[in-house]
């Protein structure tokens, strides 16, 4: 099916990440929100990155892209299709966004300028990026709307954002995205501001869109199920860390990770027996503070040891997967 | 057994301004929806963005007044008592919202927030009294009796949560409206919330309103479930016999719509989900709500609403082709 | 299990810190603060006030070692005196004046807004009518219904100053009254007045504090601008306002009366625009 990817493709990475951190710097503290990621991306290939609020997941795209905020700083290197994204210049990482690497975000409207036609918008890309005549960009926008089935496309071309709801302003930023023709598109959850069926709609469009222009994916999620329906790999994040990483059909029937075991148990679900009471991660995720030399996830877990007051490797486990825990081969 | 809530032919909108002079106009947002709620159970509203689960939570409790019908606390409709005696009467019929943070006003102290709803409801306590209610409160929401020192500000959202679920009990209730208790919440922290509700109830036999747009949640925490769209219900069902077969194409594309991590489940769900969206509740169509997006819909759909009909095991379903819809699932 | 929470430290007290590391606004509390004692208590070093006449200095030309440092002017008033006694006079209307405004404004906006509906639709077309009064006119005929004087300018100034924090609390109280925690408020009993009274005013008073700052030198500068009209205040009553007033009249062979409260008068107003400054700042660090 669709997550078959060639072997030779598969070898060829389109970005890796070594020793990816992110520090923000405030009030003479530093803290750490992405702490020494290490991971790689086949062409083609869409990843989920999981994690719940102050896993670092969403700085981590910030990262990629050029985006931290002022007092942010990224170190390591994020070498994509040859060039490192960390180290380059504000200029070279412009031309890399206008031509391979896009981004979607949660809130469609934060991307898009109230006052001007959606087609005028996505048109600007392409006249200052690629040179096109104005002409030619209008029709390429409105060609990519209605790739994003869009109804009446050229119509919609001349509407302004809020004339669209939620979901088709989502579809915007995807068409929007997608001008670029862009080798890896990074997606900081564009559906959960959307209603369920609205989501299943974006998720449909995002799937077809990875298998048939070959795009690149990375998807920054909270929910496991929608790893499930579009990602052909996943990371779980905790603390800024990697904690487990693998194929997603092995990584969601049998986690290996205390804590990717207990978000998968604690994540209800429709078709699993009834318990009486949910199985719960006890305390609360991690918010920010000084790197720890020990696991992060340790305060809540409960296969806790002496040992976790180092953080462990991130270590092969079985085929494709890596598992940053003591309790090697899974708890 | 009278219900300890009702809800009979309920419908509640806003008054559109209409200027100074000119009239105002009315708007509804859910339309004759009928409800009965008894002590100890929970009935799930499930339903997307618009469907007013939320405006009708809010009229059950009676922070709207319905445009239609009537509420039912206990057998007694809430807008024929006197202002005062609605106000004693809220302690029983109380409610916790989606963004716990912002349920809190930033301004108290959470020993505040919580004794404040006691000094109406109780008036009579001292202040040793609500104080020790206070305490007593915060632990059963599993949070200690320092946090009453403390400002909203400083909480995570899931101690917000805890703290708004404090004072909703703290008043003794027996309703607690739960709109979309959970969404803001982290996984992780989800089911402890969720636990802590169901817990409570066990204890001081609590009867909910779980209005959430999540079904796997719902499916946990409610022994009756009703699915809203466009302002009506569109069915209502045990909670079992509807996780097995919803009736209501519309909830079928819900549940279908719904990712679990279950990937080979996954897999075969890619490429279902229903095409175009919902009509405005400003501009509801003439026929069936879900006749635009409905795959099943026929004629008769688009031209005539089907009413909200029983069905074996107590079930009721609005559509025109139940049975047809059963055989597709 | 128990959780246990963080240190407390509430947002009040985060305002404050925030405030106290603002250095020019701290600068001019304390300038603030030292032109007001100057004025409240300088007077009484003299022995004599600044309406006693000294007939044997008539004009006394200024002279910082002797009785009248800054001399006296043709009626043998002693010129400093009668400058701070002014002041007196500009600050009491000043923070009187923007405090009743303040209050009345907030008030009314704060219910207006919560009400909402034809009540807030009647109450905002009434501020727009008195927006719309000619406040010169109005200072004129409450003048001529007191008797002219300072209870006149007071009532005049309030009258005309309260419309402006009444529509900004009024924008506010309207966005809190959608916020949850007043839904949760009439959940637990509470009447509308509780309501407003405990919930909305309270979240409203960061912004009217910041406002009421820039309020003072308002008032301050109607108060000088309609004395030195000649509507404000009366000689031999003395203000900041008809001071300048008499100072520019004889601005071209002496100076003194003019530069001495105009000066304190630009100390005062850049105080508070500092102050004014640092505490929006404080209390909406994400304004910038």
């Amino acid at each position: 099916m669709d997550c078959e990817t060639p072997l030779t493709q598969m070898n060829a990475n389109l970005l890796s990440l070594q020793d990816l951190s992110v520090h923000f710097a405030h009030g003479g503290g530093q803290t750490c929100v992405v702490d020494r990621i290490n991971l790689d991306l086949a062409a083609g290939e869409v990843l989920g990155i999981v994690g719940e609020s102050g896993s670092g997941k969403s700085q981590l795209l910030f990262a990629l892209m050029g985006l931290l905020a002022s007092n942010g700083r990224a170190s390591g290197r994020a070498v994509f299709d040859g060039q490192d994204l960390i180290s380059l210049r504000p200029k070279a990482l412009d031309q890399v966004r206008g031509r391979a690497l896009s981004m979607i975000f949660q809130d469609p409207m934060t991307s898009l300028n109230p006052y001007k036609r959606i087609g005028d918008q996505l048109a600007e890309g392409l006249i200052h990026h690629q040179g096109m005549g104005r002409a030619a960009a209008l029709a390429e926008a409105s060609r990519m709307l209605d790739r994003v089935r869009i109804p009446d496309a050229a119509r919609a071309a001349r509407r302004h954002p809020h004339e669209f709801s939620g979901g088709m302003r989502q579809r915007v930023m995807i068409a929007m995205a997608l001008l670029v023709r862009p080798k890896l598109l990074l997606a900081d959850e564009p559906t959960t501001a959307l209603d369920v069926t609205i989501q299943a709609q974006v998720l449909d469009l995002m799937s077809e869109i990875a298998r048939e222009t070959g795009t690149a994916i990375i998807f920054v999620t909270h929910d496991l199920g929608v790893v499930a329906r579009i990602c052909d790999r996943v990371a779980v994040l905790y603390g800024g860390r990697i904690m487990e990483e693998g194929p997603a059909e092995a990584m969601l029937s049998v986690p290996a990770h205390p804590y990717a075991k207990g978000l998968l148990a604690t994540t209800p679900r429709m078709e699993a027996p009834l318990t009486p009471r949910l199985p719960v991660i006890a305390g609360a995720p991690r918010s920010g503070g000084a790197m720890l030399p020990s696991c992060p996830f340790s305060p809540r877990c409960e296969a806790r040891m002496p040992a976790c007051e180092v953080m462990p490797d991130l270590r092969a486990n079985g085929p494709a997967r890596r598992l940053a825990c003591h309790l090697q081969g899974g708890a | 057994m009278t219900p300890v809530l009702e809800a009979r032919n309920l419908t509640v909108g806003y008054k559109i301004p209409g200027g100074l002079f000119a009239r105002p106009a009315a708007l509804p947002i859910v339309r004759e929806v009928n409800i009965a709620l008894h002590a100890g159970q929970t009935l799930g509203i499930v339903g997307e963005s618009g469907c007013g689960k939320s405006t009708l939570g809010r009229a059950l409790i009676h922070l709207i007044a319905p445009l239609d019908g009537e509420v039912l606390w206990q057998g007694e409709n809430p807008a024929r008592l006197s202002p005062a005696a609605l106000r004693q009467k809220r302690a029983e019929f109380q409610i916790i919202f989606q963004d716990p943070i912002a349920a809190l006003d930033p301004r108290m102290t959470l020993g505040r927030i919580l004794s404040r709803p006691l000094a109406t409801f109780e008036p009579g306590l001292s202040a040793a009294q609500s104080g020790e209610r206070v305490a007593g409160a915060l632990s059963r929401v599993g949070l200690s009796a320092d946090f009453a020192a403390r400002f909203p500000h400083e909480l995570s959202g899931g101690q917000a949560q805890r703290i708004g679920i404090a004072r909703a009990i703290i008043g003794r209730p027996k309703v607690i409206i739960c709109d979309e208790p959970v969404s803001a919440l982290d996984v992780s922290i989800q089911a402890q919330v969720v636990n802590l509700l169901m817990d409570l109830q066990a204890e001081m036999g609590l009867a909910l309103i779980f209005i959430s747009h999540n079904l796997a949640v719902v499916r946990h925490i409610s022994h009756e479930v009703m699915v809203m769209c466009l302002g009506r219900t569109v069915e209502q069902a045990p909670r079992d016999d509807f996780y097995a077969h919803p009736l209501h194409p519309y909830a079928a594309a819900l549940k279908r719509a719904m990712p679990e991590p279950d990937v080979a489940a996954e897999r075969l769900r890619r490429g279902t989900s229903l095409p175009g969206e919902l009509p405005s509740i400003a501009n509801p169509p003439p026929g069936c709500v879900f006749s635009s997006r409905c795959p099943q819909a026929q004629d008769i759909c688009r031209a005539q609403r089907p009413v909200l009909k029983s069905y074996p095991g107590g079930r009721l379903a609005a559509c025109h082709f139940v049975e047809n819809a059963q055989e597709s699932l | 299990m128990q959780i246990d929470p963080a240190p407390a430290q509430s947002t009040a007290a985060l305002q404050v810190r925030r405030f106290r590391a603002n250095r020019l606004a701290m600068v001019s509390v304390y300038l603030l603060g030292a032109v007001v004692a100057f004025c409240f208590l300088g007077p009484f070093a003299f022995p004599f006030t600044g309406e006693d006449a000294d007939f044997d200095n008539i004009s006394a030309p200024m002279n910082l070692l002797s009785l009248h440092p800054f001399g006296t002017d043709d009626y043998g008033r002693d010129l400093l005196v009668r400058v701070l006694e002014g002041g007196q006079v500009s600050l009491l209307i000043g923070f009187l004046g923007a405090l009743t405004a303040g209050i009345i404004g907030v008030l009314y906006g704060a219910v207006s807004g919560f009400a909402g509906g034809r009540t807030d639709t009647i109450m905002m077309r009434a501020v727009e009518v008195l927006y719309g009064f000619p406040y010169v006119i109005l200072v004129i005929l409450l003048s001529l219904l007191f008797g002219g004087g300072t209870v006149a300018l007071f009532v005049a100034l309030v009258f005309t100053l309260w419309l402006t924090p009444a529509v900004i609390v009024r924008a506010q109280a309207q966005s809190l009254s959608r916020r949850e925690f007043v839904e949760a408020a009439r959940a637990g009993g509470m009447t509308s007045w509780q309501i407003v009274t405990q919930h909305i005013v309270p979240n409203t008073i960061s912004l009217v504090i910041v406002y009421g700052s820039l309020l003072v030198p308002e008032v301050i500068l109607s108060e000088s601008f309609l004395s030195f009209l000649g509507i404000g205040i009366k000689e031999p009553q003395a203000s900041w306002g008809n001071l300048i007033q008499i100072g520019t009249s004889q601005m071209a062979t002496d100076l003194r009366l003019l530069l001495l409260p105009g000066t304190l008068l630009a100390l005062v107003l850049f105080c508070l625009n500092f102050i004014a400054d640092g505490l929006r700042d404080a209390f909406d660090p994400n304004e910038r």
